[in-house]
């Protein structure tokens, strides 16, 4: 990827940096609550920073703490963790092929840090047809990573002060990231095939909606997608 | 500092995450996936975001059909209008969290 040429915000580690930051107040508001939540759930402090550093999926996290609470054997919870963060086999099969000349080690940096916010801007910068540095990508993941791991140390340090992170509407941040993040992937694709993009979509929602019914919440986020793929690709040449 | 069966959660939990992200990045040095699979892969951006999205709005529970949450459909409605007007993610976040917190400081 070094040898061609890179688009101007997109070359260094400091613009990868730079492509972070909008998504920076939501892994704060996110990564707080969690915090919060932890300390909650009678882990310490050290513990749900660990956790943070090294298991890294903000969803995944909240369910250990449910399930802990719960007291699920530890072979429950890791299972469930498992389902839960599944979904990053079909983001990092999609990203992949971007960093195929980069090597191997890199191609694990970046395969570890890729979370659905990263992959997100990463996906909106290939919609746009932008030219990316790896040095980019990773400026991109290791801010967020930094950010994630700081506010839940944070979030740790009030938790035994508040034990309800949701009456100050943190845990919507989640939400509300989700709703920039998608609308503006929607807003790319519909300009560049407006029929497809909604039948994209309208497959998207009725199947999570029914599929909510008969499986877990995360299974049905992985069938639904996969069946946004393949609407999106049967329509591929009309 | 932390106990034994916390860390054995934690090292499993994060190997179960870890490999499923990276597996591909290896595979996908050694053999190049065929055309079909990046074809229909070409959609999973727009389909998972509007997937993960959706799921946040919902209370599901097997067997029966899945209600939404009210608060978030609520609070969802100020959160929409600030991402397509201003189209500024942090600003969305912001007016996110805060219209949240007012909806259920009254609610």
């Amino acid at each position: 990827m070094e040898e061609v040429e890179t688009d101007t915000g997109y070359t260094t580690f400091r613009d990868g940096v730079r492509s972070c930051l909008p998504t920076v107040l939501g892994y704060l508001g996110i990564g707080f609550s969690f915090g919060i939540v932890g300390i909650n759930s009678h882990l310490n402090l050290f513990e749900i920073t660990l956790m943070s550093a090294i298991v890294y999926g903000g969803s995944s996290q909240f369910v250990m703490c449910g399930l802990l609470l719960a007291n699920t054997s530890i072979t429950g919870i890791v299972m469930t963790v498992f389902l839960v963060n599944l979904r990053h086999l079909l983001m990092s099969m999609t990203a992949s092929p971007h960093f195929r000349e980069e090597s191997l080690l890199s191609n694990i940096s970046v395969g570890s840090l890729l979370t659905d916010e990263s992959f997100a801007v990463f996906s909106t910068t290939v919609a746009q047809e932008k030219h990316f540095s790896l040095r980019w990508m990773e400026g991109l993941n290791v801010t967020a990573y930094l950010t994630w791991i700081v506010a839940t140390f944070l979030g740790g340090l009030v938790g035994n002060f508040i034990s309800n992170p949701e009456q100050f509407g943190l845990d919507f941040a989640l939400t509300a990231m989700f709703v920039g993040l998608f609308l503006t992937q929607f807003e790319w694709e519909l300009s560049k095939n407006m029929k497809k993009s909604i039948m994209v979509v309208a497959t998207v929602v009725v199947s999570l909606y029914i599929l909510l019914s008969f499986v877990s919440s995360s299974l049905a986020v992985i069938i639904s997608a996969l069946l946004g793929c393949l609407v999106g690709g049967l329509a591929y040449d009309k | 500092m932390i106990s034994k069966s916390v860390l054995l959660l934690l090292i499993g939990s994060a190997l179960v995450t870890w490999i499923p992200r990276i597996t591909p990045f290896i595979l996908g040095k050694m053999v190049k996936f065929p055309a079909i699979v990046t074809r229909f892969l070409q959609y999973l951006p727009l389909s998972i975001l509007c997937a993960l999205l959706l799921e946040t709005v919902f209370n599901a529970k097997a067997g029966s059909l899945a209600t939404p949450k009210w608060d978030v459909v609520i609070a969802l409605i100020p959160t929409v209008i600030t991402a397509v007007w201003l189209k500024d993610l942090m600003k969305t976040v912001v007016v996110g969290i805060a219209a949240m917190a007012l909806v259920r400081l009254v609610i």
